[in-house]
């Protein structure tokens, strides 16, 4: 029914490439999400499916339509779309039914059947009570529920969503990302989401594709992208990692500063990069991997996070909340590596930092 | 050890009342403010009840019972009504065209239209009157040719040529304040509706037309005081067609010089004060109010509505409109002053000469009036941009409580009418109440201020709201006294706002007509009195070269401000 496809679509604004060869599948009733920096493009392939902008060459299909090729372009009222807007986009001169009902008025529905479409949504969104009243009215959190609502009310085929809890306080953004996702899964609905925070991707999505300046870098679950991360900019973006500089020869990945090595059976061979995340790493009274000195340590309540020194290089390792209380700064303790990615070392030492 | 001694900051059991500097600077500005424009409207108002030292309606019985009054009145309300429809009926659909929509050449439109705010509301009368005069006008003789007709298809000197010649020269008013709103709408409301099935059209109807129409009103009642205030253009072009305007009457009234001609003058302009403050207590306090603050996200390019096969058609349109309203008048009156017979074409035989502009730049009275006008126009802008930077501070960086009331003033003395503050400061400061400043420059800087003051207030007051006070409590965390910090950060920030308001100020004062036509004494005439005078009695080219001699400068200073400030202020 809503399946979408995305083949070759390529967006330029004057010379400023903005998305380069963007193809992808979503199947029905998927939630995908866009993850990315600000101004990697993802914004811009979200207002190319909602049709506010024309892709300069490919082809968008919602369903089976062609909804936007080198031929054909249907402008945005005509693609059955539902979205929710950053800044929530909740017409302040209407009520919050109004805002609602607006999707079926300009479907012409008779008028008792859209106060009935409207008063189910707006029980979906808990807001039945509050449809008298207007925007301004409203905090926050429930103008984002109008806005969802005005998008779900017309039964579209495909919603996008705009960072739309970027504007919401912590908790309540918390809570929102469940709600959405809970609605989504009642309505089986197709959805695409952006957004630049990795926390609601890796708990909302069914997929997620990584995009980096225009170019896209991983399409997967959550659990791959997390775990085998396809570059180092998906494994820098996406959770903490450690970057260390080593050679892989005979199986084996020798540390260039430290001389530490770790096992290996992968391709690569010559100097790479090892990713290691800070809470794949544990202390261990034998059989370790590492052996560093520990320089500082952090009580997070959650967890121990501290730093090593290995002998020329640092660590971040985030081990269990009781260890902080077991050690002290200046001793040296045994590290076991439990999890690693190995990447092609492409030159570029930007991500051979200490992240915080 | 030593036992220190710490003294109290202040003593508590002397603590003495003292007198905020903030306070001293609010005094002073209400003190002047009192002095100079409340104690004269009032005193106005006062004149027209009390006119024979006792209560008495019979200056508004004789006044008002007079047909040529009650014919000016009416003729007042009908122009300006008029205007304001008109002016509307342009301005939203050049702005939603010009700034939403994928018209050619918006942003030379945009500079265009917005240009024509500051030109001088009687050049556009004098050039109007030089194209559709019923028997000479250049634009009625073409038409008469082109399509073959007996008689001159229009005629200037009627209520429909003022009201033709007002629009053309207050719409800019209504364009700008939509422009601005239609600028600040969250471009996201108009694509949620689109996304939700709405076509452009609809939005258009649905959204964004109900979402400005506080601006809109807002707009409207603008041009409506602007246009119904207006003496410039209904003295060039309503007088010889014996249409008379409030305005007119007043000065009229003031020029018989007698004392029941100024009791009449006050009591005509009791109804334009009355109007004007009514209309801009509804557009500042109550609709001001009401107009919708959305939250914006991050800032997408508002979504460019595609005219398609329309477009071509549309800014051929919007070409025309801009020929005939702009470009027309101004080459008209451009070519007016090198012409030496205006019965013919400029072009003929013999009949191009410079011997007029040799004139505005030899002839002494001429001099000497553009050096009123500059002394004046810089002293008002350099008092006002004091004063404007004061009450900026005031309202920006305080909370002191009385801050209101010099800003409410301001924005009453820049609603009332040049006509009755001019009025009202000649009947209360020729030396009745111990000030006798009639007939000098200083009641002109006086007036202009009232008058003009509040553009530079406005402009000083966003730019500083923009600047976050942390950044000078930096700069006094890091040693800097607050004078320095002032001097250091504020200063540089805030610099090319200073500029603008300055000048925002000093070009309608440099060329003022309305207060200059009552307040002026042979000493102290004003150019844009010296161009009335060459208009009306003396020689329409010498006006002209005048009048393109003010349009090449007030374009010359926007420039200038457009290029010193990196484009952020031009008007």
């Amino acid at each position: 029914m809503s399946r979408i496809v995305i083949k070759d679509v390529k967006k330029a604004f004057g010379e400023v490439v903005v998305l380069s060869s963007f193809n992808a599948e979503f199947a029905d009733g998927e939630f995908v999400t866009l993850l990315g920096p600000s101004g990697c493009g993802k914004t811009t392939m979200l207002r190319m499916l909602a049709g506010f902008e024309k892709p300069t060459e490919g082809e968008i299909y919602i369903g089976e339509r062609d909804v936007s090729s080198s031929e054909n372009f249907v402008p945005p009222e005509r693609r059955d779309i539902g979205m929710v807007f950053q800044s929530y986009a909740v017409w302040p001169h209407m009520t919050v039914f109004e805002n609602v009902a607006y999707p079926l008025k300009m479907k012409k529905m008779h008028k008792q059947e859209i106060k009935t479409l409207v008063e189910e949504v707006l029980e979906t969104v808990h807001l039945s009570q509050y449809a008298q009243r207007i925007p301004s009215q409203l905090s926050g959190g429930q103008q984002q529920r109008v806005a969802l609502a005005r998008a779900l009310v017309a039964k579209p085929q495909l919603l996008l969503l705009d960072e739309p809890l970027s504007n919401l306080d912590a908790k309540l953004r918390d809570s929102m990302r469940f709600e959405i996702k809970d609605i989504q899964r009642q309505l089986g609905i197709t959805v695409v989401y952006v957004t630049h925070d990795q926390m609601e991707a890796m708990t909302m999505s069914d997929r997620v594709i990584v995009i980096n300046k225009g170019v896209i870098q991983q399409i997967g679950k959550p659990t791959e992208i997390y775990r085998h991360p396809a570059n180092q900019f998906v494994a820098d973006f996406v959770g903490k990692i450690n970057f260390l500089e080593a050679t892989s020869k005979e199986k084996v990945l020798t540390f260039k500063k430290s001389g530490h090595q770790l096992p290996y059976d992968g391709p690569l061979t010559g100097n790479v990069v090892v990713g290691i995340r800070p809470e794949n790493i544990r202390f261990v009274s034998m059989k370790g991997d590492f052996e560093g000195k520990l320089i500082s340590k952090f009580y997070l309540g959650d967890v121990n996070d501290c730093r090593f020194d290995l002998g020329g290089e640092q660590i971040r390792v985030i081990a269990e909340p009781t260890s902080f209380d077991s050690s002290t700064v200046g001793e040296t303790f045994l590290l076991r590596v439990d999890e690693y990615s190995v990447f092609e070392d492409d030159g570029d030492d930007s991500y051979t930092k200490i992240l915080t | 050890m030593h036992s220190l001694k710490l003294r109290t900051p202040m003593d508590p059991g002397k603590h003495r009342w003292f007198l905020d500097p903030k306070w001293i600077i609010i005094l002073a500005i209400v003190g002047f403010l009192l002095v100079f424009q409340v104690f004269p409207l009032v005193y106005l108002v006062f004149r027209a009840f009390f006119s024979t030292g006792k209560f008495s309606l019979e200056a508004f019985k004789r006044v008002y019972t007079y047909p040529l009054n009650w014919s000016a009145l009416t003729n007042t309300v009908i122009a300006a009504t008029f205007s304001m429809v008109f002016g509307v009926l342009i301005a939203f659909p050049l702005a939603w065209l010009v700034g939403r929509t994928n018209l050619y050449g918006k942003k030379f439109f945009r500079t265009l239209f917005v240009a024509t705010y500051m030109v001088p509301p009687y050049v556009g009368a004098m050039a109007w009157m030089r194209l559709l005069n019923p028997t000479v006008g250049s634009m009625n003789m073409f038409f008469m040719k082109i399509f073959n007709l007996g008689s001159a298809p229009f005629d200037i000197y009627t209520m429909g040529g003022l009201i033709w010649v007002l629009t053309g020269f207050y719409y800019p008013y209504a364009f700008i304040t939509i422009s601005r709103a239609m600028e600040k709408m969250d471009p996201s409301l108009e694509e949620a509706s689109r996304i939700s099935g709405a076509s452009p059209l609809t939005t258009l109807r649905t959204i964004t037309l109900p979402m400005m129409l506080p601006s809109i009103v807002a707009a409207a009642l603008l041009v409506f005081v602007a246009a119904g205030s207006c003496y410039g253009i209904p003295s060039i072009i309503g007088v010889p067609g014996q249409i008379h305007t409030v305005t007119t009457r007043i000065i009229d009234f003031v020029y018989i010089g007698s004392q029941e001609g100024l009791t009449d003058a006050t009591t005509l302009a009791v109804f334009l004060m009355l109007i004007a403050n009514v209309v801009l207590y509804l557009s500042t306090f109550s609709i001001g109010k009401k107009q919708y603050i959305t939250v914006s996200g991050k800032s997408t390019r508002p979504n460019i509505v595609d005219l398609g096969r329309w477009r071509i058609l549309i800014t051929l349109v919007v070409i025309a409109f801009a020929l005939i309203v702009v470009i027309i008048p101004f080459v008209t009156v451009a070519l007016s002053s090198i012409t030496v017979n205006l019965g013919e074409s400029v072009f003929s035989e013999g009949n191009i000469t410079w011997r007029y502009w040799e004139r505005i730049f030899t002839r002494k009275s001429i001099l000497n009036s553009a050096r009123n006008s500059l002394i004046t126009a810089v002293m008002a802008a350099s008092f006002g941009l004091l004063v404007s930077c004061m009450m900026a501070y005031l309202l920006v960086r305080t909370n002191i409580k009385g801050k209101k009331i010099p800003d409410f003033m301001i924005t009453v003395g820049s609603g009332t009418p040049s006509v009755v503050i001019a009025l009202s400061l000649i009947m209360s400061m020729s030396g009745k109440f111990g000030i006798n400043i009639y007939n000098t420059l200083t009641i002109m800087v006086i007036a202009y201020m009232i008058k003009y003051m509040m553009m530079g207030m406005r402009t000083v007051v966003s730019a500083l709201t923009q600047i976050s006070p942390s950044l000078e409590e930096a700069s006094q965390i890091s040693g800097a006294s607050w004078l320095r910090s002032m001097k250091n950060v504020t200063l540089p920030l805030i610099a090319p706002a200073l500029v603008a308001g300055w000048f925002l100020i000093f070009m309608p004062c440099f060329y003022e007509l309305t207060m200059s036509t009552l307040l002026y004494s042979t000493n102290t005439k004003t150019l844009g009195y010296e161009l009335y005078t060459y208009q009306t009695y003396h020689n329409q080219q010498t006006a002209s070269a005048l009048a393109t001699a003010i349009l090449f400068t007030v374009f010359g200073i926007n420039w200038l401000l457009n290029k010193l400030t990196g484009g952020e202020f031009s008007i």
